[in-house]
């Protein structure tokens, strides 16, 4: 089921770069300071640019599976090279990310529905919704503005060490944290309700048993479809988050080479980064016929 | 005609009279619309509530701090933040207004034929918005703009199509569960044509899903848009736009935060209401969607 989605999404993509106006010969040139219509023409040719879509496509393929996904117009380095580069830097960040968004988002979704209704749910509703209406860029830029530049605890941009992590991957985690929290308190609600939690604590077992190894065995399922749709969006560039933390990662590099119109980079980006979240949504479905033993004897 | 709309009107109304009853009484919802009231309110009389002109630059008084004159400080231009934040308004209520519309026109169009038809069509269909679906929003966006160009008509249709999957989903679903209800079958006995049957007797009973979707899209449309400005591919200055106004704050967040301070609010204030109304509206409507939208 992927290698089909993949080539189709590879031909959108193909088509989508192919669409897009302007001659690449131009830009390599001006990105170059040469200048002649012979070295123009010749360019065109090198880049097959006078064969049939088709043929382009063929050939764009056959070198990607190759490894080859051409050179920047710019800096005529191997896009390969770096996406390559830029990658590990987006995965660093989701990972971290979402770590800080499991380890929060669950205990307090957890702890609302156990305490539903009561002052603290009230406020994480509140948290939730804010959360999911919090522009991410700006959440960035005043979390700069407040560690950075008036305590000065922790640096403005850039990746230098761990303490550049924190308040990139704080920023990146609050949208999953929102929307992981909402899942685990509705999953928990939805599972409290049931019989056999009624049946559990009838059987006089202490509370805290009664949760964790009744509810909260099943609340979980659907919260690890949420992690996992959130980690594919995540790895999916994560493209403001590092634009405003200046984070060397995929998301910065394809925002940056579509501003300077360097199209190899960025369709080599477009394409990692979807052949990525594909892969996550297919782990996803993988893990959930696992986890959740109702489908399995279906 | 005049008195035919407004009893169909009045009876969509009163077939929903207990949920409209809940919306009431759910406070944050009712707090979410009375927002979106005051930024449609700012929106639409903006000339009479912006107290100068959002374009005029004043160099000399460039990145000055809220004051007297400048209640909410001026950007790096010189020009009145306040203005430019009211004007701003405008800008993304109606992107929002139009790239949903946009999305829930496809959406509903597609989605109603492939559920109400199957087969084939469906199976396409299907495979279409799958696709659609498979690229995190955010990219489709940024990749539609990047063909046609940057400018705010264009972020308007990115927006839309990234919208359309939703939509089309939703109204598959409902499509695939009425249809084989017995008042259907017995319209369809009765001779009315698909088209009747599609628009008089199943898309009236989806419309919950729908207006909820809607309510939610408008929010994460001004979202997306200001995110696509912000990092240049969206609307293109002079246009007062939030997230392009967060984008020449960025530089002087030293020395001039109120610069990104209050386009962000106004961002946040506006999403909220949205998100507040859209999750009153399916609490009321149909909670069953809890988990789906």
């Amino acid at each position: 089921m992927l290698i089909p989605m993949l080539l189709v999404m590879s031909l959108f993509i193909f088509v989508a770069f192919a669409l897009i106006p302007g001659d690449p010969a131009d830009i390599i040139m001006a990105g170059n300071s040469h200048f002649s219509p012979e070295l123009a023409a010749e360019i065109r040719k090198m880049l097959g640019l006078d064969l049939p879509l088709h043929v382009r496509y063929a050939r764009f393929i056959w070198n990607a599976i190759h490894g080859d996904l051409g050179r920047s117009y710019h800096t005529e380095i191997p896009v390969i090279e770096s996406i390559l580069t830029a990658f590990p830097n987006t995965v660093e960040l989701a990972f971290a990310a979402m770590a800080i968004a499991v380890m929060v988002g669950i205990p307090v979704g957890i702890i609302a529905a156990v305490k539903r209704n009561s002052v603290l749910d009230n406020v994480v509703r509140v948290i939730v919704i804010g959360g999911v209406s919090i522009p991410i860029f700006w959440l960035g830029l005043v979390l700069i503005y407040v560690f950075a530049v008036v305590f000065h605890w922790l640096p403005t941009s850039g990746k230098n060490g761990i303490e550049h992590l924190v308040l990139p991957a704080i920023t990146l985690a609050t949208y999953p944290i929102a929307t992981i929290v909402r899942m685990t308190r509705n999953s928990m609600l939805d599972v409290l309700g049931h019989d056999y939690i009624r049946t559990a604590r009838s059987k006089g077992l202490k509370e805290r048993r009664v949760l964790i190894k009744h509810a909260l065995k099943n609340a979980i399922i659907p919260v690890i479809t949420i992690v996992g749709i959130q980690m594919g969006v995540m790895l999916g560039g994560a493209v403001l988050t590092e634009t405003v933390f200046a984070w060397p990662g995929i998301g910065r590099l394809l925002i940056s080479s579509l501003l300077r119109r360097d199209y190899p980079i960025a369709q080599g980006c477009v394409l990692m980064i979807v052949t990525v979240f594909l892969f996550v949504n297919l782990i996803v479905d993988i893990l959930y016929v696992y986890v959740d033993p109702r489908i399995r004897f279906r | 005609m005049e008195g035919g709309m407004r009893e169909k009107i009045r009876k969509i109304a009163e077939t929903h009279r207990d949920e409209l009853g809940d919306f009431k009484r759910d406070r944050t919802a009712m707090l979410g619309l009375i927002i979106l009231v005051a930024f449609v309110f700012v929106g639409v009389l903006a000339p009479f509530l912006a107290p100068y002109d959002p374009l005029t630059q004043r160099l000399p008084a460039a990145r000055m701090t809220p004051n007297s004159e400048f209640l909410l400080g001026t950007d790096e231009l010189g020009r009145d933040m306040l203005s430019r934040t009211i004007y701003g308004t405008r800008t993304s209520l109606q992107i929002g207004v139009m790239a949903t519309a946009i999305a829930m026109i496809f959406g509903v169009l597609i989605g109603s034929i492939s559920g109400y038809y199957g087969g084939l069509l469906d199976f396409i269909a299907m495979r279409v918005i799958d696709l659609l679906l498979s690229v995190p929003s955010l990219l489709l966006a940024i990749l539609v703009v990047s063909i046609l160009g940057a400018s705010t008509h264009n972020v308007v249709i990115a927006v839309g199509i990234r919208g359309i999957g939703p939509f089309a989903r939703v109204v598959r679903g409902s499509m695939l569960s009425i249809k084989k209800e017995y008042y259907i079958k017995s319209a369809r006995a009765l001779g009315a044509s698909d088209l009747r049957i599609i628009f008089r007797h199943i898309l009236p009973n989806s419309l919950s899903p729908i207006i909820t979707l809607a309510t939610l899209s408008m929010g994460s449309a001004i979202l997306s848009a200001a995110g696509l400005s912000f990092v240049g591919l969206g609307v293109q200055p002079p246009t007062p736009e939030w997230g392009l106004m967060l984008s020449s704050g960025r530089e002087f967040l030293l020395a001039a935060p109120h610069m990104v301070i209050f386009p962000g609010l106004a961002i946040i204030l506006s999403v909220l209401g949205f998100n507040l109304l859209g999750d009153g509206l399916r609490d009321a409507l149909d909670p069953r969607l809890k988990g789906i939208i």
